[in-house]
């Protein structure tokens, strides 16, 4: 098996590098960034949003910044070289995924189905 | 108190049930969140009130799962050893137990029935494992008493490192008790403190002549 299909990221994490890889930012315009890309269909919590943020820390995933300018009450957080991989790497998956229900036509379908 | 936990008092509470090192790093984020979410004017207050507070049973129960995980992966190697070699004494009971269960009969006619073995693997055996394992984990309360600077009585309860040895404990008295002061010890063995004890009173009889 692929070892690209092992390492599936979960939903809430891509949703998090996916927001995180256009600038550093911080709890609140991580939600809102998420709740944007995903058309409101991934809306988190704080609770959810930091537990996920603390497992990414630990991962190695992303990293919080130190303090800059005026706004010393807001962590922000950017990615790591690690999590470009990450990221990298699924939205290769969905590229070649998406590539492949082109060609079976099977995005159309699937829009006539829903 | 800052500006934020005088804001969210009620939510700050509710906060606490976050593990302590947890709260440590990310409380105040939180609160910096919920503060954000709330001013801004295109959600309304009720259905932000609700996304927070809905939000945290799930989270609170992963984090608390996450930490104590942790937590019992750090356990001490000597308490993890003195715990297993605990486990290795205590078996024997479960095992002729089993066995004798299994069997639907007593362990009376078996050579397991004489005194001298009956007391190794009925009484001895437990409380070795329950003396060794007292003695590691009062080693361990002194030590992580000394080594975090808090009082003994908070080492003692920081039972998610200290679990492997209070566990062999607990079943260890768990036995002993078992043995000694329950009446279904004799549907299972035979009565065998009552054997015991008539063997003391027999050995006594002998002895006076």
């Amino acid at each position: 098996m692929n070892s690209s299909a092992t390492n599936r990221l979960p939903q809430v994490t891509f949703s998090i590098l996916f927001a995180l890889s256009l600038k550093p930012r911080h709890g609140y315009e991580l939600m809102q960034q998420i709740e944007h890309d995903s058309g409101g269909k991934v809306r988190l919590g704080p609770g959810a949003l930091y537990g996920t943020i603390k497992k990414l820390t630990e991962d190695n995933l992303i990293e919080d910044m130190p303090f800059e300018g005026d706004d010393q009450r807001r962590r922000y957080y950017r990615l790591t070289r690690k999590g470009w991989n990450a990221l990298g790497a699924e939205l290769e998956y969905f590229e070649t995924t998406v590539r492949l229900a082109r060609e079976r036509n099977l995005l159309d379908s699937a829009g006539a189905i829903a | 108190m800052s500006s934020l936990e005088q804001r969210f008092p009620y939510y700050r509470r509710l906060l606490r049930l976050y593990p302590a090192a947890y709260r440590r790093d990310y409380e105040a984020q939180i609160l910096q969140t919920l503060a954000d979410m709330l001013d801004d004017p295109e959600h309304s207050r009720a259905a932000t009130w609700a996304r927070a507070l809905l939000d945290l049973p799930t989270s609170i129960t992963r984090q608390q799962v996450s930490y104590t995980a942790a937590a019992m992966t750090s356990t001490p190697d000597y308490l993890k050893h003195y715990a297993r070699t605990g486990a290795w004494l205590v078996t024997p009971f479960f095992l002729l137990v089993a066995l004798n269960g299994l069997n639907g009969h007593t362990l009376r006619g078996t050579v397991l029935w004489h005194t001298n073995v009956l007391l190794v693997w009925l009484i001895l055996l437990p409380s070795l494992a329950v003396l060794l394992n007292l003695a590691a984990w009062g080693r361990w309360v002194r030590q992580n008493s000394r080594q975090t600077g808090t009082s003994l009585w908070h080492a003692i309860s920081d039972i998610r490192r200290s679990w492997p040895a209070l566990a062999v404990i607990i079943v260890g008295l768990g036995i002993i008790g078992f043995v000694y002061g329950h009446d279904s010890a004799h549907c299972l063995t035979g009565n065998p403190v009552r054997e015991l004890h008539n063997a003391h009173q027999t050995l006594r009889c002998i002895q006076r002549g």
